[in-house]
C-alpha cells in the first residue's frame, strides 16, 4: 500500500485506490465490451482486452481481499441494448463478483447507460456519486462546483498516462494515477484498468484534451504521476512539471 | 519458358491480320523490335512477356492481333455481346490513355470498312475503375464492352460481380501492363490471384500478355505472369527481350567542385543553375527528384531563378490534386512545358508526349528504376534516351556513377516478389466464397497456381480459412466475427452474413490507409502528417510541412502541436516513407567499385583511376575529382587507424566512434547492401545487444551502413556480439525484434485492413480509428499473443521479407561464415570516418525496445532520480 492522505492509499501493484477505514478498493474505467462497440464500426478485435481487464480485477481482489469494491464509472463501454454478447460478458463478470462475498457499489459513468437494469438483478447500488466522510467519489464527466465536493475528490474518466523517455531516447507510455491539489481539495485521478482506451497523456500543452470538466482549469504541473504496470509495480514519479523539465 | 528468336517481317504480319486492320497497320514503315518478336506468338495463342523501354510500341504489339480478330468476327456477324479482351494496368491515367489510343485505330478502321459499304457491329471499348459511376456500370452490363480496360482492384470486383462475371467466361486475351511496377508488391500478388480466379470462371484457357519496362530476371517475371500448372510446372510463356534496344546516352555530373565543403545553399544554387542550363538545351526535360518536397522545392527555385519562363515549368506528384495533375499532363502532351519536375509519379507509362532528356537529381537507388526513368526520354525506338545524373552528395555520386557503368554493361537489379501474402489471400477467399461454395482442396489448388502462392503451406491456407471463419476470436463461445462458414470435417467453406458482399466490394484493395494526424499551431490547422512520421518525433525536432518549417511540441490523440520557426534547419527528413532503398545489386557494385579505385590510388595509379571513372561513368571533371577525393580521404582515415586495406564486397569494416559528451559508443557497420538488408542486420544485432546490455538499443540505418548506439558505461564485446547472430538464427531473431518494435503496429494495421479485420468502409460509413479512441498499438496488442494468428505472421513476413530483406541478409551472413566475406573491427576513435557521415546525419532512426516494462520503469525512475540529484548537487 502506498499512503497518500489519511485513509487513502494506492493498492499497489494494482490500478486501484484503497480506503482503509472501510476496507474498500476503488477501480475506474473498465470499459468492458469495447470490442463489441468496435465491431459495429468494422473493427473486429478478439476479446483480449475485456478478458485481461476482468482478470486484473479478480486477481487484485483475491490478493487484497477487501470487504468492499467500488467501481468508479465506465464499467462498460457505450454499447446499447442490442449488443447481446457484450451484456453476456457483463453478466458473467458481476455474477463472478457476487460470489466473492463483497459489498459492491457502482458509480455511474458516461458510458454506463442501461447498466442499472443489470445491477438491480444483483442488488448492486448504482449512484451518481458517493460521499463518505471527507471523500467524494464520482466518475468526473460532469461539471460540478468545488464547493459541493468533499476535501478529497476521487475521479476517473481521464485514463491518465505519462510518457517517459529512456536514455537512448525511446518513448514509453505508462498509465498512471494522478495525485495533486486544487483550491484546497486533494484530487486523485484513477487510471483505467484495462489496456484498451488510449485516454489522454496528461501533457502541459493541450488543456483541451483534458476530458474532465473538473480538471479543465487546474494547473497540472504540480500533480504527481504514479505509473502503474498492473500486477507488477506502481512507481511514484516527480511532479509533472519537473518531469517535463527533466526529460 | 522460351525466348523469342523468330523475327517476323512486316509482310508476314500484314498477311496475318484482317485486311482492313492490315490497311491501317501498313501506315507504319517498319516494325519495332517488340512487334517483330511479339505479334506472332500472340497470334499463335501463346502467353507472351514483352519487356522493352517506353515508346517501343508495346501496346500496339499487344492489341493489333486482338483488334484484327475482333474485326473478323464483327464482319462475319459473330461478334457477341461479351468481353473478349481485358487490359489491366495499375494507373487510372494510363487506362484513360489506352482508351484514347485504342479508339484511334478502331475508329479509322471502322470508317474505312463503312466506306466500303459494309455494315457490322461496333467494337466496344469500356473503362472500369474506381471512378466509374453506377450508371456507367449498369450501362456496361446492358451493353458489354468487347475490350475491357480496368485496374487490378476493379478486376477483382468484376470477377465477383454476379451478373458481370458471366460476361467474362469466354475471354480470350488478358493484357497486364506495367507489370514491373506490380510484381514486386502486394498489388501484383492480388492480381495474380484474380487471374487464377478468372481461369476458373473461363470456359477455355485465355492468352496472357505481359508488358513490362526494364526488369530482371525475366524468367521469374514470366512465371509471375503465367502461373503454374497443378503438377507444379510453370505454364508456358514466350519471352520477348528487347530491353536494351534503345540507345542510351548517360552522363554523371557533380554540380560543384567540392561536394564536401560547399555550403548547402551554394550547392542548391549550383543545382538550379545546372538544371536551368539543361532545360534550355532541349524542348522538354523531365526531372526526377526522389521526394515530393524535393520536387516542390526544385520547381519553386527554378521559377524564381527565371532562366525559364515560369509558365513553362511544372511540378507533378501524387499529393497534388487530380485536376492539377491532369492539366500538367495535358500541357506536356501539347509540348507546352519545357521543364517538369516530379518525384515518382511520372515513372510509369502514361503518355506525356515527347521528352528529350531526363535528369535524375540524386540517386534513383536502383539500376532498373534509373533505366525506366531515363527510358522516358527519346520517345521512339530510334531516338536516343538521354539521361543526366546530377548528385548532391558523395554517396549519391558514386551510386549514380556505378549505375551508369552497370547499365552500359547490361547488368540489372534482381527483383523480389512477395511470397504468399496471407492478407491478400484472405481477401480473395472472401471473394471466392461470395461466388460459390468451395471444397478446401479445390480452392487450395486454385490458389497455388498463382506464382506468389506456388509454395503455400496447407497449414497456412487453413489458418487463413480459420481466421475468416472466426475461429481465432473464439476465445469464448462467440463466433460473431466469422465471414465464412468453414466445415473442416466435410472439407468445405462458403459465405456467411449479409454484409459480406458490401464488405468485399467497398474494402477491396491492397493500398493501405494511413492514419492522418492533424498539425495545429494553437487552434489553427496547418496540415496533415502521417502517423509513422509523428511517432518518431521528439519535442524540439524541426521539420518541413507544406513549405514551412515547424518545431514539434507534442501530440495528443491525433493532434500534433507545432509552432512555426523561421530560418532553422530541419532536424528530421520529411516524407520519410518516400525514400527508396538502394538495391542489393547496385550496392555490391558500389562496394566493388570503391575498392577498385582505392587499389589504383594506393598503387600510385591515380591517372588510371581518373580515366576509368571518366570513361566508364561518363563523368565530368568535377565528378571525377569528388570521387577520387572521397576515396582518398577514407583511405587515409583507415590508414591512421592502422588498417592497410579498404572497404570492399569482402571487407566489412566496423568502426567504433566514441561520443564522450553523450557518453555513447556508436558502432558503425559499413555494409553497402541497401537499407532493406541493413535493417535486418541492424535489428538482429541490436536485439542481441539489448539482451547483453539490458537497455534499449537505438540504431540508425541507411543504404551504406548501420549504427548501433550503446551507452559507454556498458561493456560490450563486439566479437561476441557478432558470434551471436548466425545465418541460421537470423530469421527468428529479427522476427522477435520486429514483434516488439513500433513498426509492426502500423504494418499490422495494414494487414488487418487487407484481411478485413479492420474495415475502412462498413455499413455505409467510413471507419475512423481516431474516433474510436484506439490506435495501431492497441490493435496490435489485442492479437499479438494469439498463437499462430496468421495476420500477425503475415505482418512479420511483410516486414522482414518485403520491407526489409531477410533472405539476402541470410546470404550475407552465410558468406561470412563460409569465409567469402569478413568483419574487420577497428579500434575506438573519437571521430567518425567520412564514409560514416551519411548514416550519422541522415540515417533512419529506430530502436529495439526493452520489453520488460517493469525494468523500464525502474530504470527510468533511477535516471530521473539521478537527474534530480545532479541538479541539486
Amino acid at each position: 500500500m502506498i499512503h497518500l492522505y489519511k485513509d487513502l492509499y494506492i493498492a499497489d501493484p494494482w490500478p486501484a485506490a484503497y480506503l482503509k477505514d472501510i476496507d474498500a478498493m476503488i477501480f475506474a474505467d473498465l470499459h468492458l465490451g469495447m470490442e463489441g462497440v468496435l465491431s459495429e464500426e468494422g473493427i473486429f478485435l478478439p476479446r483480449s482486452f475485456s478478458k485481461s481487464t476482468i482478470d486484473i480485477i479478480f486477481r487484485s481482489v483475491s490478493s487484497v481481499e477487501p470487504s468492499m469494491v467500488i467501481f468508479n464509472g465506465d464499467i462498460k463501454h457505450g454499447f446499447g441494448l442490442l449488443n447481446t454478447s457484450e451484456w453476456a460478458v457483463l453478466r458473467e463478470f458481476f455474477s463472478g463478483l457476487s460470489q466473492m462475498k463483497l459489498d459492491i457499489l457502482v458509480i455511474r459513468g458516461n458510458h454506463d447507460n442501461y447498466l442499472g437494469v443489470l445491477l438491480d438483478k444483483y442488488g448492486i447500488p448504482f449512484e451518481k456519486r458517493w460521499d463518505h466522510t471527507i471523500y467524494t467519489i464520482m466518475h468526473g464527466h460532469e461539471s460540478m462546483s468545488w464547493d459541493e465536493l468533499g476535501e478529497v475528490v476521487i475521479i476517473g474518466h481521464e485514463h491518465p498516462s505519462v510518457t517517459l523517455r529512456d536514455e537512448v531516447g525511446v518513448k514509453f507510455k505508462f498509465k498512471c494515477f494522478m495525485w495533486g491539489e486544487y483550491k484546497g481539495h486533494k484530487i486523485l485521478v484513477l487510471p483505467s484498468v484495462g489496456e484498451l482506451a488510449t485516454g489522454s497523456t496528461i501533457s502541459l500543452y493541450s488543456e483541451e484534451d483534458i476530458l474532465s470538466p473538473l480538471l479543465r482549469n487546474v494547473n497540472m504541473s504540480g500533480f504527481k504521476p504514479y505509473a502503474v504496470v498492473p500486477g507488477e509495480i506502481v512507481q511514484e514519479l516527480p511532479p509533472l512539471g519537473d518531469l517535463e523539465r527533466l526529460l | 519458358m522460351e525466348y523469342a528468336t523468330r523475327r517476323a517481317t512486316r509482310e508476314e504480319i500484314l498477311r496475318l491480320l484482317d485486311e482492313d486492320v492490315a490497311w491501317w497497320f501498313s501506315r507504319f514503315d517498319s516494325l519495332t523490335p517488340p512487334q517483330e518478336y511479339g505479334i506472332l506468338p500472340i497470334a499463335e495463342g501463346r502467353n507472351v512477356l514483352i519487356t522493352a523501354p517506353t515508346g517501343s510500341g508495346k501496346t500496339l504489339t499487344a492489341f493489333i492481333y486482338i483488334i484484327s480478330e475482333l474485326f473478323k468476327l464483327a464482319k462475319e456477324g459473330s461478334l457477341d455481346d461479351r468481353v473478349y479482351a481485358i487490359y489491366v494496368s495499375p494507373l487510372r491515367a494510363l487506362n484513360n490513355d489506352i482508351y484514347k489510343n485504342l479508339m484511334v485505330p478502331l475508329n479509322e478502321i471502322k470508317e474505312h470498312i463503312r466506306g466500303k459499304g459494309l455494315e457490322f457491329k461496333d467494337i466496344r471499348v469500356g473503362v472500369r475503375t474506381g471512378d466509374t459511376t453506377q450508371s456507367e456500370r449498369s450501362r456496361m452490363l446492358r451493353n458489354p464492352p468487347h475490350i475491357l480496360i480496368t485496374t487490378p482492384e476493379s478486376l477483382a470486383l468484376v470477377i465477383t460481380a454476379p451478373k458481370f462475371r458471366l460476361l467474362l467466361n469466354k475471354v480470350r486475351w488478358v493484357i497486364i501492363d506495367e507489370i514491373h511496377s506490380l510484381c514486386e508488391n502486394k498489388r501484383g500478388s492480388h492480381l495474380s490471384l484474380s487471374l487464377e480466379r478468372l481461369v476458373e470462371l473461363a470456359e477455355k484457357e485465355f492468352v496472357r500478355i505481359g508488358l513490362s519496362a526494364t526488369i530482371n530476371p525475366l524468367d521469374e517475371v514470366a512465371k509471375f505472369l503465367v502461373g503454374y500448372n497443378d503438377d507444379g510446372t510453370p505454364r508456358d510463356c514466350v519471352i520477348v527481350d528487347t530491353r536494351f534496344h534503345k540507345k542510351m546516352d548517360l552522363r554523371l555530373r557533380a554540380p560543384v567542385e567540392d561536394l564536401i565543403y560547399t555550403s548547402s545553399d551554394r550547392l542548391s544554387e549550383a543545382l538550379y543553375h545546372y538544371l536551368s542550363r539543361v532545360i534550355s538545351k532541349y524542348r522538354t526535360t523531365l526531372i526526377f527528384t526522389n521526394t515530393r518536397s524535393g520536387a516542390e522545392r526544385v520547381t519553386y527555385h527554378l521559377k524564381k531563378l527565371g532562366f525559364i519562363d515560369a509558365d513553362e515549368l511544372g511540378v507533378h506528384h501524387s499529393s497534388l490534386s487530380r485536376e492539377i495533375r491532369f492539366s500538367i499532363e495535358d500541357k506536356l502532351k501539347k509540348g507546352e512545358v519545357r521543364g517538369i519536375v516530379t518525384s515518382t509519379s511520372l515513372e510509369l507509362g502514361i503518355d506525356i508526349g515527347y521528352i528529350d532528356a531526363v535528369v535524375q537529381v540524386g540517386s534513383p537507388k536502383s539500376i532498373n528504376r534509373g533505366l525506366q526513368r531515363i527510358g522516358r526520354s527519346g520517345h521512339s525506338m530510334d531516338r536516343v534516351s538521354k539521361g543526366y545524373f546530377v548528385a548532391l552528395d558523395l554517396d549519391d555520386l558514386i551510386e549514380d556513377g556505378v549505375l551508369i557503368k552497370e547499365a552500359y554493361k547490361g547488368r540489372l537489379d534482381t527483383i523480389s516478389i512477395p511470397k504468399g501474402p496471407l492478407d491478400v489471400l484472405a481477401q480473395h477467399i472472401v471473394g471466392m466464397a461470395l461466388v460459390k461454395k468451395w471444397s478446401i482442396d479445390e480452392a487450395f489448388k486454385v490458389v497455388r497456381r498463382a506464382y506468389p502462392f506456388r509454395d503455400l503451406d496447407e497449414e497456412k491456407f487453413l489458418s487463413v480459412l480459420r481466421y475468416l471463419s472466426g475461429k481465432y476470436y473464439n476465445l469464448e463461445k462467440y463466433r460473431v466475427y466469422g465471414k465464412i462458414w468453414l466445415d473442416e470435417e466435410t472439407g468445405y467453406f462458403g459465405r456467411r452474413g449479409r454484409y459480406l458482399r458490401p464488405i468485399y466490394f467497398q474494402n477491396i484493395g491492397t493500398i493501405p490507409d494511413e492514419v492522418a494526424m492533424i498539425a495545429y499551431h494553437g487552434r489553427r490547422r496547418i496540415g496533415y502528417l502521417e502517423e509513422p512520421f509523428v511517432e518518431n518525433l521528439d519535442p524540439g525536432d524541426i521539420f518541413v510541412l507544406g513549405g514551412g518549417t515547424y518545431r514539434f511540441l507534442g501530440c495528443s490523440g491525433n493532434k500534433v502541436f507545432v509552432e512555426p520557426v523561421k530560418g532553422l534547419r530541419p532536424t528530421v527528413p520529411s516524407w520519410i516513407s518516400e525514400m527508396l532503398p538502394l538495391t542489393f545489386d547496385l550496392g555490391e557494385a558500389v562496394a566493388g567499385f570503391r575498392y577498385d579505385i582505392w587499389r589504383l590510388l594506393r598503387d600510385g595509379r591515380e591517372d588510371e583511376a581518373r580515366k576509368y571513372i571518366e570513361k566508364e561513368m561518363r563523368a565530368n571533371k568535377w565528378a571525377v575529382d569528388n570521387i577520387i577525393r572521397y576515396i582518398k580521404i577514407q583511405g587515409e582515415f583507415l590508414e591512421k587507424l592502422g588498417l592497410d586495406t579498404f572497404h570492399s564486397r569482402e571487407n566489412l569494416i566496423i568502426e567504433q566512434y566514441i561520443v564522450y559528451n553523450e557518453r555513447m559508443r556508436y558502432i558503425i557497420f559499413h555494409t553497402v547492401f541497401g537499407r532493406r538488408v541493413n535493417n535486418v542486420l541492424a535489428r538482429a544485432y541490436a536485439y542481441v545487444a539489448r539482451d547483453i546490455t539490458g537497455t534499449s538499443i537505438r540504431m540508425q540505418v541507411d543504404d551504406n551502413s548501420f549504427v548501433l548506439m550503446i551507452p559507454l558505461r556498458v561493456e560490450l564485446d563486439i566479437q561476441s556480439l557478432l558470434e551471436k547472430v548466425k545465418s541460421k538464427n537470423l530469421r527468428s531473431l529479427v522476427s522477435e525484434a520486429v514483434k516488439n518494435s513500433q513498426l509492426i503496429w502500423r504494418i499490422f494495421r495494414h494487414v488487418a485492413n487487407r484481411a478485413f479485420m479492420i474495415l475502412s468502409h462498413y455499413k455505409g460509413r467510413k471507419t475512423s480509428l481516431t474516433r474510436q479512441q484506439i490506435n495501431s498499438e492497441i490493435i496490435y496488442n489485442a492479437v499479438r499473443d494469439i498463437p499462430g494468428f496468421p495476420l500477425v505472421e503475415e505482418a512479420i513476413r511483410e516486414i522482414i521479407e518485403d520491407k526489409m530483406d531477410v533472405i539476402r541478409a541470410e546470404a550475407v551472413l552465410r558468406d561470412v561464415e563460409e569465409g567469402r566475406r569478413r568483419w574487420i573491427v577497428l579500434r575506438e576513435y573519437d571521430l567518425p570516418s567520412p564514409f560514416a557521415h551519411g548514416v550519422l546525419l541522415r540515417g533512419m532512426q529506430d530502436a529495439v525496445l526493452m520489453e520488460d516494462r517493469v525494468k523500464v520503469l525502474q530504470n527510468l525512475y533511477n535516471r530521473i532520480r539521478e537527474r534530480i540529484e545532479g541538479i541539486r548537487a
